[in-house]
This record gives structure tokens, C-alpha cells and sequence, in this order.
């Protein structure tokens, strides 16, 4: 699992060679860094493609000739980031149900949009900037968000302050912070125990799924994302009888697996996990509300209102994968 | 194919569950319990070999590993002492439970262990198996020789010692799997692919093996090729040590059929870079054409032969298994955490937890970055 960090666009492109040559060199470096510390950058716009090599950072600026000509290290270390670090499209779908009613524009610069800035304000991310300008060296990028109100059929403006990253200044606090929000949710679900927990009473941990919860890189996004999600099942097997019941409660992104992942036995003991009084279960419902395709795996008991949670983190391997 | 292994109270694996693939890559740190994947299947084989499965328990020293007693064996802070297995493949299973006794080295099987009636003519328990250690035979120019071994369980011995005389016997014949043919070689011939696939290690390079009768030995000799003539033989001691130890690795792979199982540790060992992702190569196209490899290794040279070999579509991206093995040290638990990246079809790998290939970037943080 990993810390997801928004690539701020607009701070390209440079406005001239000199700088973007002078600049480059700081924005790998902390990609690498970023890299190493588990952080995934992640894009809004479909338009940027997924290759830093494809980009433009400046007006006639040649990016392959421009790296051809520099050091064996530093070509190295690029190459490493472009093969190494996929470079994501957010794919979270209550995001962009969010998303899709806002306007952002950079308040520094007047009808300046701001969407990936934006996007990182509503998914609690920071974001990471080329250093072309003065208004990408701060910590906090001031934007005005415009949400569409419906039933009020206006729109409702606000300022939101955005964390970002540019140059190495930047860097430590934030990597500091992360490594901190992991390790408290390392120790906040090293006090899961199988039944029986605070908020979660209805709720039948696996051991399996705690070894995926105890992992030590689950930051504070990830943490309460996942302790909403619990929440929900946990509160929706109380007034449910089915699993239409479950999913119309809790208004989780909710799915069983088809019909060819069903029938093949390899396939279905991915699925299988030890329940608490040591029998094997098979668990075919899922919650796909997580970015990066990450499932979580659940079976409800509705007899007794209890869910078991058997598995979270990557989508499990499908007849279609 | 070995689908599923769940082992309990075995070493460092407090519980852990490992599916399997074609290709299966186990990485980590030194001491972080990749070892203890393979020894566990090497622990079921030898019992089984030596008629102590189904019946009467696990021995802990034998022809492929050494473990020692109960208690080397029992994961430290079990709070039981039984050991479990649970093994699946396609078509049977197994699943038994092994008594630790401090000071014995054959822990006792519980009468609740269960193997479908076909668990053992699967790849662990038959001739189509192969494991290859860490620690393999070092160049000389003479090897032993059995004809048990490299005729009726096609084995070259778990440190190849009987690589010489497999070739010397099997040179001639052709691969099994017509897809491992190399580009360049003249023939299917294993003799001429060998060859081949050891140029791609060392250029120009042809093995000459023969059995020796009279002393009972199988000899092994080099020879180079040059731009107009073949050089004279080289005694294995005067060419690279690399070649002689890779050799086993090259002749497994290329002697394997559809349905085999490969263990191998390390088989990259003193081999250069590009040698080494020529290595994962082949391994790979076994791999994709039936052939199971069980590999550990610290190579990012082999992993990213692998990623390349994913790219270029020599082996699908869903037959590649990874497990990258760590430890917490803020954990008061001595246990082992398996992460499991995965390849993409482009090579990608979309996780890289820390401390899995990461020295070469980390080196160049420090090579490049200011102090």
C-alpha cells in the first residue's frame, strides 16, 4: 500500500530553458526520494499521459535531448523513476462524484484553474510541484473552490490551503508525517483483536485481515477510509437481512465475484481465509470504494448480524485478470 | 502445478500463506525466511523419500536439507507445537500437522493429517522434480556419476554434481520444450542449446562433458569460439567460475519438461549483470511453457530480466508470483511480513516496499544529491 501524491500540472510549463535545465535535476530528486518512502504520484488529468519522458516541460523544450546530454547517474536515476514508479490515474470513485461539481482556480492568479490542486484538496493529499515560479516555492498553495449546490441551485465559493512540495525543504516534514501516520495505524490496529472491538462490535476479524491491517504502511487517508468503510458494514448489518439490504444501507461500492472467478477452485483459495473458530470461509463480497483497485473482502451473517472481514489490500487475481 | 502452500509454526512463518505460480520469485533480506519456503518443501520430499510420509512424521535431516531438531524447526513464540502444512495443487491436496520435540530430528505426524489419494504423484514426490542449492559444485575436472540419478529421477543432484554426466548421457537428445530452442542454436539438440544459452554468459562459449568408465568420473571441459577457429579445451578450474556454477542451473531449465518442478536458490551466483538477466530469461520461457520455478534470489539484474521477459511477452505477467519477505523490528513478534508486488505487463511492478531492490537508488541519492 502506498501514499498516494498529486502531480500539480500547472506548475509546468517552465518559462524558459535555463530554468527548467536548472530545475529538473531538484524535482527527480524528490520523486526518489518520494519513491523509496512508498509514495506513488498520482495524475488527474488524463492529458498528462503516464511517461515523464512524454511531458512537456517547456516551449521547444527537448526533454530526450536535453537528458542525453547529462550525467550517467542522474540519466540512471530517471530511468529508474520512469520504470519503477507507475505513474497512476486516481481511479477513487467517491472522488470524483465529489469532484465532478467543483471548480478550482488558483487564488494567487485570478481564472487560474487549479483541478489537480483541487483534486488533492478533496482527497487530503499534497501535492508536488516543479519549481518554475515563485507561487510553487511555498508550503501552502492557497486555491477557491466553487461547488455547485443543488437544492439551493447556487454555488458555494471557499479558500482552501493546499500542502506542497517543491524543493528539498519541503521534503523531510512530509516524510516525517507519513512515516508517523503509519506508524500510528500500525498501532492503532495492533489493538484489533479477532471480536469484540469499539465501534466495530459486529464485526469478525479474520486473522488474515488483521495481518493486512497491522501492515506498516498504511497512512492516515487509508486509515479512515478504511475505518468509515468498517463503520458502515458494521452499522448496516444491524437493519439488514440480505446483502441488497447491506449495500443499500451503507451505499458501499459493493460486488460479488462473477460467475467464472466462482468456478475455479485455484481462483476461490485466494478467497479462502481461517475464521477465528479455526473453519476455512469463502469470501466473495467485496468493497471496491478504495483507489488503486484495493478490495476489501467480506461475508455477512445475517442471522447472527455479524460481517466477516476476510482480506484487505490488492484486487485479488480474477478469471479476467 | 503447486498451487497453494500455508505453513504454521514453521520457523519464522508464524501463519503464512504463499500462491504460487509458474515463475514464483522470493526476495528479501538475508535471514528473513525465504529459505524456509523451499526447506519446508524440501522437508516433505525427503520424508517421503525416505518412507516416513504418510506415516509416521517430518525428518528434519536427509538428502536435501538439514534442519536439525524440533525445536530449530518450531517458530519461537508458537503457542502450540504443532507445525502445519496445507498444500494444494490442481487436482489433490495435503494437509498435516508435525508434533515439535525439542531434541528429535523426526517430528511425529497427528493422526488428523489428511493427503488425497494423488498428492504424492504430484512434481514434489516424483521424478519431475529438481532442486538446486545455493551452494552448488565448484569447477574441477571430474565429476561423479549416477546413473539412478540422472536416468530415473532425471536429477543433475541438488548441487549439480551430476551436470557432467547429465550431458555427457543427454547431450544429444532433443529439448522437451521446443521453446526453449535459442535463437542461435543450430539444432533442439540440449547439447547445442546449452551451448547457446551459456554464449549468452559468456560469448562463444561450447561445454564438452564425457564419461570417463574407467574411473567412474564424468569430465568436463570448455572451449571457446573465436572468429575463424574453436580454442583447445580449458579445464573448468582455468575459465570463469561463474560458468561452471551456473552450468547446473542451465542444464535444469533445459532439461525440464511440461509439468516439472524447479527449485533454485540464487541462480545468479557469480554471474555478471547481463548474465544474469539472460539467466532469468530462460527461466521465464520455462516457465510460461508448463515448467514450475520456485526461485530465490537477490539479484535485481534476474528481476529485472524477468520484468523484461514479461514486457516482451515471453511469459505472461499472471504466471509471475513475487513475495518480498521482511521482518518489523518495532514488532516484538520474530515474525515475518510477505509483501507481494506484482508485475505489470509492461514490467511494472506496482509496489516496491522498503528495502526491496532499492540500493541503487538509494546510492545514487547519496552519489547525487547534495550533502
Amino acid at each position: 500500500m502506498s501514499t498516494d501524491i498529486v502531480f500539480n500540472d500547472i506548475s509546468l510549463p517552465f518559462q524558459d530553458f535555463t530554468t527548467c535545465q536548472k530545475n529538473l535535476p531538484i524535482f527527480f530528486s524528490l520523486l526518489s526520494r518520494l519513491m523509496q518512502e512508498g509514495v506513488d504520484v498520482v495524475r488527474i488529468a488524463e492529458s498528462i499521459g503516464d511517461n515523464w519522458f512524454n511531458i512537456i516541460y517547456a516551449e521547444n523544450f527537448n526533454f530526450s535531448q536535453w537528458f542525453s546530454s547529462t550525467n550517467r547517474d542522474f540519466q540512471r536515476r530517471v530511468k529508474s523513476i520512469a520504470t519503477r514508479s507507475s505513474f497512476f490515474k486516481e481511479d477513487e470513485v467517491e472522488f470524483y462524484n465529489e469532484y465532478k461539481n467543483c471548480d478550482f482556480f488558483l487564488k494567487e492568479i485570478k481564472d487560474k484553474k487549479a483541478i489537480a490542486l483541487g483534486a488533492a484538496s478533496l482527497l487530503n493529499l499534497f501535492v508536488i510541484s516543479f519549481n518554475s515560479s515563485t507561487i510553487w516555492l511555498k508550503v501552502s498553495i492557497e486555491i477557491v473552490k466553487h461547488q455547485m449546490v443543488a437544492q439551493a441551485d447556487s454555488i458555494m465559493v471557499n479558500t482552501i490551503c493546499v500542502s506542497n512540495i517543491s524543493v528539498n525543504q519541503h521534503l523531510q516534514p512530509y516524510i516525517d508525517q507519513i512515516k508517523a501516520e503509519r506508524q500510528a495505524s500500525k498501532n492503532y490496529f495492533n489493538n484489533f483483536t479477532y471480536e469484540n472491538n469499539n465501534y466495530f462490535l459486529n464485526l469478525v476479524f479474520c486473522e488474515n485481515s488483521l495481518k493486512n491491517l497491522k501492515q506498516t504502511d498504511i497512512d492516515l487517508y487509508l486509515r479512515k477510509k478504511i475505518c468509515n468503510i468498517l463503520e458502515l458494514l458494521n452499522s448496516a448489518i444491524q437493519t439488514s437481512s440480505n446483502i441488497q439490504g447491506i449495500i443499500e444501507h451503507s451505499k458501499l461500492d459493493i460486488s460479488p465475484e462473477s460467475g467464472p472467478t466462482k468456478a475455479n477452485s485455484r481462483l476461490m483459495r485466494l478467497r479462502t481465509f481461517k475464521l477465528p473458530n479455526g473453519s476455512n470461509m469463502e469470501f466473495n463480497w467485496h468493497v471496491k470504494n478504495f483507489s488503486h483497485y484495493q478490495r476489501l473482502y467480506f461475508e455477512p451473517d445475517f442471522q447472527n448480524r455479524k460481517i466477516y472481514i476476510g482480506y484487505f489490500g490488492k484486487h485479488l487475481e480474477t478469471s479476467s485478470s | 502445478m503447486l498451487e497453494t502452500l500455508i505453513l504454521e509454526n514453521f520457523k519464522s512463518l508464524k501463519n503464512q500463506t504463499f500462491h504460487f505460480n509458474n515463475l514464483t520469485l522470493f526476495t528479501g533480506l538475508n535471514s528473513m525466511g525465504k529459505s524456509s519456503v523451499l526447506q519446508s518443501l524440501l522437508l516433505m520430499r525427503q520424508s517421503y523419500e525416505s518412507n516416513m510420509l504418510p506415516n509416521d512424521g517430518l525428518s528434519l535431516v536427509g538428502k536435501y536439507v538439514t534442519i536439525g531438531n524440533g525445536s530449530d524447526l518450531l517458530f519461537v513464540n508458537a503457542d502450540n507445537e504443532l507445525i502445519k502444512y496445507h498444500i494444494h495443487w490442481a487436482a489433490s491436496e495435503l494437509s498435516a500437522s508435525f508434533k515439535s520435540i525439542k531434541h528429535s530430528n523426526l517430528l511425529p505426524i497427528m493422526k488428523d493429517s489428511k493427503f488425497s489419494v494423488n498428492c504424492f504423484k504430484e512434481s514434489l514426490f516424483t521424478a519431475s522434480f529438481q532442486y538446486l542449492s545455493a551452494e552448488r559444485i565448484a569447477p574441477k575436472s571430474s565429476f561423479a556419476v549416477s546413473d539412478y540419478d540422472i536416468n530415473s529421477l532425471n536429477s543433475i543432484g541438488k548441487t549439480g554434481e551430476y551436470t557432467a554426466h547429465f550431458i555427457a548421457e543427454k547431450g544429444l537428445k532433443p529439448l522437451v520444450i521446443d521453446k526453449l530452442k535459442h535463437p542461435k542454436a543450430n539444432t533442439d539438440n540440449l547439447i547445442d542449446n546449452i551451448n547457446a544459452w551459456m554464449s549468452e554468459i559468456t560469448p562463444g562459449t561450447r561445454v564438452v562433458a564425457s564419461v570417463l568408465p574407467d574411473i567412474n568420473q564424468a569430465s568436463l571441459h570448455y572451449m571457446f569460439e573465436t572468429a575463424d577457429y574453436m580454442t583447445k579445451l580449458f579445464r573448468p578450474e582455468n575459465v570463469g567460475f561463474g560458468l561452471t556454477y551456473v552450468l547446473p542451473v542451465v542444464t535444469a531449465v533445459l532439461g525440464a519438461k511440461k509439468g516439472d518442478l524447479l527449485l533454485i536458490e540464487n541462480p545468479e551466483s557469480h554471474l555478471h549483470p547481463a548474465g544474469q538477466s539472460a539467466l532469468a530469461k530462460l527461466v521465464s520461457i520455462a516457465a510460461e511453457n508448463g515448467v514450475q520455478l520456485l526461485i530465490e534470489s537477490h539479484s535485481d539484474h534476474f528481476l529485472n530480466g524477468v520484468r523484461i521477459a514479461a514486457k516482451k511477452q515471453m511469459i505472461s505477467n499472471n504466471k509471475i508470483a513475487l513475495f518480498y519477505l521482511s521482518r518489523d523490528l518495532l514488532s516484538s513478534n520474530h515474525c515475518v511480513e510477505v509483501k507481494q508486488p506484482r508485475i505489470d505487463s509492461g514490467g511494472r511492478i506496482d509496489e516496491w516496499p522498503k528495502g526491496f531492490f532499492d540500493e541503487w537508488d538509494k546510492s545514487l541519492d547519496e552519489l547525487l544529491d547534495e550533502r
